[in-house]
């Protein structure tokens, strides 16, 4: 039976899309990707959740409400834990979290295809195949792990060549070319920030436009692995992401001034951040300045800020 | 060497005899103040929540009084808390203080074994024999505050002079804190029920009741939360908090009552089918236990920005609204201030009593 599967452009799209559209697509299912993050979306979203949620997860609920009528199913990841040698990954608790919270803001829902990707308790394709354990066989769902799988990986390749996620999409790498004298701006910050214009405002053409050239990274397994071999290391796998990234940025991309993006009441990122500052900061001499997005951050704010930060790296360049 | 340990409501009586019976000399931080905040505050990241700018202040106020050890647990979960002694350490140590951090944690045990035997002079079989001193010391302690502690619950909306319960309250406690024999506790022990039973009574005759459910620091910690059990109790309502300080130490350190949360997890599963942290299952499970139970109302502390209590609110506000149980969210930083909380707190209470006189006729 084929069924329109109803995806959030939102969160988690932005790293594991590729995967999500491969894995329905060989189910033979039609997968509805919602729009990028506009203006309908964020007020949908705001008025439905808690005024203290952070901004992406906001919008997340605004693409469900968009979607949720035009759709068969709806996906709604659990992504809770990773084991990387022998230790654990969490997610943030909002991505914990977030069927429930789904459920607890829409009074229907169409039919939820909820994979809890958990592997202390299961590895990823039987959390793939349980999601859809009703619908299809699992013989058929044990196929379309492996082909999502290895489009994944084929996936990850590209936005680490290209430097940036939105080829999942279909849409062009990047905007404008930065001229060659431009100071460097390392940035860091998820992708579903950096990535989304309905959220950040296309934060990194900001960046160009204000005579910055934007180094996004996206970390390698054997960066991320070591940062996770670190003592005491954070235990969330996407900030061991950004942990990484802002390690090469750091010591290897020799750039001007860090730029570090998060969204207002991210709690993992009050953490993160707060590291890298010390780092940057105390440890390689690099200007750094963090920018928090909230659904009331106004484009001439953000403007004037990147400008004169980009001023200030130009001027120490010389 | 000099021990600090952290601060959260009574939590320190029971630690404080812990670690003295292990040896170490332990500095207990003066209570929680304006000021304290203040200092933690202005030395925390902007968006953390309110228990790691508190047991921030507090550090720095037990360092300088001169301790040279703090002690903070510490572990991996999708919570910032596990995260939180390391960070803190980072902070002080660039404002120039000198000190060890001894992180509670699974994988570290080993580090807080040698330590302990270190404290005996090397001595293996006298260190194993104070570990058993200290926890007998520490769980006589311990249960002698929650009984205390749960006998003030329960006299103070009686009770026709408040201050007076309160000054009895704060007389028991600062017994518990300074004796160290344990006949001594067992005595405090059997006799506070008769203690508060003997308080002038004001002759309510039903007083309403209110689960206290959150995140464990702002439920635990009267300084965040404004003291909302004495408060409420002054206005005539018992609270009930559903993790106290006996409980935390019990829940977190020890992992008992595994009943509870497996009950707790039963409980929630219609509405939240996942652990992520913050006390949230348990606050659904409790918020719906509590309406089993006939509570009047339900009352959600957290701190601002608490990731998984704020995650969770749509779900306590649906399951409220489910079981027709009156429910107040309040969330708590830096900023919150008295009487804006005890506008709502009172709103809150009025709204009870209507409710209350409504199921009456």
């Amino acid at each position: 039976m084929a069924r329109r599967i109803g995806v959030c452009r939102a969160l988690h799209a932005y790293h594991h899309y590729a995967f999500w559209r491969t894995f329905f697509l060989e189910l033979g299912w039609e997968t509805v990707l919602s729009p990028t993050t506009n203006r309908e979306a964020i007020e949908h979203g705001v008025r439905l959740s808690p005024s203290e949620l952070c901004l992406p997860a906001k919008a997340f609920l605004g693409h469900v409400a968009i979607l949720k009528d035009k759709v068969d199913a709806i996906l709604l990841p659990r992504i809770v834990c990773s084991v990387l040698r022998k230790d654990y990954f969490f997610g943030c608790p909002k991505a914990l979290a977030l069927p429930d919270l789904t459920r607890a803001v829409f009074d229907s829902l169409p039919m939820v295809v909820e994979p809890v990707l958990d592997q202390r308790i299961q590895t990823d394709e039987q959390a793939w195949c349980a999601a859809v354990s009703g619908a299809v066989p699992q013989t058929d769902a044990r196929r379309a792990f492996r082909c999502a799988s290895a489009a994944a990986q084929a996936t990850t390749q590209k936005t680490r060549q290209q430097g940036s996620p939105l080829h999942m999409f279909g849409r062009d790498a990047n905007g404008r070319a930065a001229p060659e004298s431009a100071v460097r701006v390392g940035v860091v910050g998820h992708s579903y920030l950096l990535y989304d214009s309905g959220l950040s405002l296309d934060i990194l053409d900001k960046v160009r436009d204000a005579g910055g050239q934007p180094v996004v990274i996206f970390p390698s397994d054997a960066e991320v692995t070591r940062e996770t071999q670190e003592d005491d290391a954070l235990n969330w796998y996407y900030e061991i992401e950004l942990l990484a990234a802002a390690r090469r940025l750091l010591e290897h991309e020799a750039v001007d001034g860090m730029l570090l993006v998060a969204s207002f009441a991210c709690g993992t990122g009050a953490v993160t951040n707060e590291i890298i500052h010390r780092a940057a900061v105390h440890k390689h001499r690099v200007p750094t300045i963090l920018l928090l997005l909230d659904e009331h951050t106004g484009e001439a704010g953000l403007v004037t800020r990147i400008e004169s930060f980009v001023d200030v790296l130009r001027m120490r360049k010389k | 060497m000099k021990l600090a340990v952290p601060y959260m409501g009574t939590a320190p009586i029971a630690l404080e005899a812990i670690f003295r019976a292990l040896g170490a000399e332990v500095l207990v931080p003066s209570k929680t103040t304006r000021e304290t905040l203040e200092i933690g505050a202005r030395l925390s990241p902007e968006s953390m929540c309110v228990p790691f700018k508190l047991t921030l202040g507090n550090m720095v106020r037990s360092l300088d009084a001169g301790a040279d050890v703090i002690i903070y647990p510490a572990g991996s979960w999708s919570c910032r808390f596990g995260y939180y002694g390391q960070l803190q350490a980072e902070i002080l140590r660039d404002e120039g203080y000198r000190f060890r951090l001894l992180q509670l944690r699974q994988k570290r045990i080993g580090e807080v074994a040698r330590e302990i035997i270190a404290l005996n002079h090397g001595r293996l079989s006298s260190a194993i024999l104070s570990s058993a001193r200290a926890l007998r010391n520490g769980w006589l302690k311990s249960t002698t505050v929650e009984e205390v502690e749960s006998r003030f619950r329960e006299a103070l909306p009686n009770a026709r002079d408040a201050r007076a319960c309160c000054r009895l309250f704060d007389t028991l406690i600062q017994e518990v804190r300074t004796t160290s024999s344990p006949a001594a506790l067992t005595r405090i022990r059997s006799t506070a029920r008769a203690q508060f039973g003997a308080l002038p009574q004001n002759g309510r005759t039903r007083i309403l009741r209110v689960k206290l459910v959150g995140e464990s620091y702002c439920v635990i910690e009267p300084f965040i939360n404004f003291d909302v059990i004495a408060r409420m109790g002054e206005m005539g309502v018992l609270v009930d908090p559903f993790l106290t300080s006996h409980r935390w130490i019990g829940f977190h350190g020890f992992r008992l009552n595994k009943a509870e949360i497996i009950q707790m997890r039963r409980l929630s599963a219609p509405y939240w089918r996942y652990c992520v942290g913050g006390e949230d299952q348990n606050s659904v499970g409790h918020l719906l236990l509590a309406a089993q139970q006939g509570y009047d109302g339900v009352i959600h502390v957290h701190p601002f920005g608490c990731m998984p209590a704020t995650v969770v609110q749509p779900t306590m506000t649906k399951a409220a609204r489910d079981n027709n149980i009156a429910y107040l969210p309040l969330s708590l930083d830096e900023h919150s201030s008295e009487t804006g909380v005890v506008t709502r707190l009172e709103a809150f209470v009025s709204l009870l009593e209507k409710r209350q006189r409504r199921h009456a006729v």
